[in-house]
């Protein structure tokens, strides 16, 4: 993995479920992450369509990646497929929701 | 692959007073029902069901405390669940001060034993329905309605007819003309409040809050789609047959109706079998709900068939079990997650975050040992109650009433601790838009 890639999974691991209490990448909802000279393309799902604090959680990704992006652009998109599932999260996850 | 919808959810939502303002008037309304069970537990073995201070106490818990409450989460979750701002906030403002004010004259003049609660039975009518208007119309207006929201519709069409049929019964009290048979009116009016408002709108409303705090997907519908039917069958059966056919059909309806809660009970197994957290104060306090949900039915059934005896001790444990035991603490644990959201979204939702300086956490917002405290006193306000008037004794319903005192005080204080906190923040009146 380059650095620029691991400097926004970094960003994107600070970024928490206020409710969850755990970040977007341990709770497996980065379905996608691709690093170019141009841009930064994320692929997000959240745990369900109408996850009340969905566009939150959005919105401080962008925030994350921006700090990191320099001049590129940073692109989000949901992904909806396949829908998010429980089975999705990390171990570590896992083990700090049900310990 | 979607776009992002861009802080929909967000600009949708109410200014923060509107669902905080009605959960700060339930909590003092639960305190004052608590109270006042507390202090007059010797009026309540053997009290009659027209008395009026029984009829203040079940009206400032069912009207002041759980209907109260649910209109506070409609406001708030019509948004974020419907996508769908509530339609005419102000109106739903001005109505909630006629409903306090409606609903202090009503109990105030009953507990005083007056006769004029009249006047403000008729300014807590008009306040509903205006309330009902603002629901129907939102509803209208969203886009989709999902599984929740249907049932929400069928609770407010209830509520609807919970009022019509009370408005009745409070005029026909002393004239006697409307009912052939009040006694059977009663049952319909309490049933429709019980069954059709409460119930159906907590089973509604814990189909998609419950799995989304339990971290639960459950993919079967079916034995949820079965306790809807089955309760619905239930519960018009029952309100016919008390208002028009002389209840010959009750252990039917009863039948019926402890089916449609053991289906819901199916339903909600699957979501505690398929959770990915520990059982946090909200859980436990739906698992609790879900206990005295279990008490009631088999009060009713025992009731409908005979096996326990029809006076107003038994009767009344009944309606403590639906009232106290089952719609009580289920309000109590959504609510403990509901009002750290709502603070958590018009507070912080809308800053800047940094990794060096990341937003609290919703968990962070409230106290947990607070909310275990309050859990740890409200099981036994249930088992004591329940044992005090299924047993007429009078140490056993005093201890449980002071148990239940314990949990409204702390809730309302916790609460309290909330208001302040939004107060100093000065964040009472703001909407969420960002800053």
């Amino acid at each position: 993995m380059d650095a620029d890639k691991r400097a926004a999974l970094m960003a994107l691991n600070s970024v928490i479920d206020p409710e969850v209490g755990l970040d977007v990448v341990t709770m497996g909802l980065l379905y996608g992450l691709d690093v170019t000279p141009a841009s930064v393309d994320v692929r997000l799902t959240l745990t369900s369509q109408g996850c009340p604090l969905g566009p939150t959680i959005i919105k401080m990704a962008r925030e994350a990646l921006e700090g990191i992006a320099g001049d590129r652009a940073v692109n989000i998109e949901l992904d909806w497929t396949p829908p998010w599932s429980p089975a999705m999260l990390s171990q570590e996850g896992r083990r700090q929701l049900m310990p | 692959m979607s776009a992002a919808p861009a802080a929909l959810n967000l600009a949708k939502s109410p200014p923060l007073d509107l669902p905080m303002r009605h959960f700060a008037a339930a909590a003092v309304a639960f305190w004052v029902f608590a109270a006042a069970f507390a202090l007059g537990t010797d009026r309540l073995l053997g009290f009659g069901f027209q008395a009026k201070w029984s009829l203040g106490l079940v009206h400032i818990l069912t009207l002041g405390w759980i209907t109260m409450t649910i209109f506070g989460a409609i406001c708030q979750l019509s948004a974020v669940l419907w996508e769908t701002p509530l339609a005419w906030p102000d109106a739903a403002r001005w109505a909630w001060w006629a409903f306090i004010l409606g609903l202090s004259g009503f109990v105030g003049e009953l507990w005083l034993g007056g006769n004029r609660y009249w006047i403000a039975a008729v300014l807590l009518v008009g306040s509903v329905a205006v309330y009902l208007a603002c629901f129907a119309r939102t509803m209208i207006l969203a886009p989709r309605l999902d599984w929740t929201a249907r049932h929400l519709a069928v609770s407010i069409a209830c509520l609807a007819a919970v009022i019509a049929l009370g408005l009745m019964l409070a005029w026909d009290r002393e004239r006697g003309v409307l009912f052939h048979d009040p006694q059977g009116a009663l049952i319909a009016h309490i049933h429709l409040a019980l069954v059709g408002w409460v119930s159906l709108t907590i089973v509604g409303v814990s189909y998609r809050l419950v799995s989304m705090f339990a971290l639960a997907h459950v993919d079967s519908k079916t034995p949820g789609r079965l306790a809807l039917a089955l309760a619905l069958a239930g519960l018009a059966g029952l309100a016919l047959d008390g208002l028009f056919f002389g209840r010959r059909l009750l252990p039917l309806w009863a039948c019926l109706l402890a089916s449609a809660y053991a289906s819901y009970a199916w339903q909600m197994r699957h979501i505690f079998s398929a959770r990915n957290r520990r059982i946090d104060p909200a859980l436990a306090y739906t698992l609790l709900a879900l206990a005295g949900g279990a008490v009631w039915a088999a009060l009713g059934v025992g009731l409908a068939f005979g096996l326990l005896r029809d006076d107003t001790s038994v009767l009344a444990a009944y309606i403590y079990a639906a009232l106290v035991g089952w719609a009580t603490p289920f309000i109590l644990g959504q609510v403990h997650k509901i009002t750290p959201f709502l603070v958590w979204l018009h507070l912080f939702a809308s800053r800047p975050w940094t990794a060096k300086s990341p937003p609290p956490k919703m968990t962070e917002l409230a106290s947990e040992k607070l909310a275990w405290a309050e859990f740890s006193a409200m099981i036994p306000a249930i088992a004591l109650g329940l044992a005090g008037l299924l047993r007429e004794s009078q140490p056993l319903l005093r201890a449980g009433s002071l148990f239940l005192l314990a949990t409204a005080t702390l809730y309302a204080a916790g609460t309290g601790l909330t208001l302040s906190f939004l107060v100093r923040e000065g964040a009472w009146t703001q909407t969420s838009a960002p800053r």
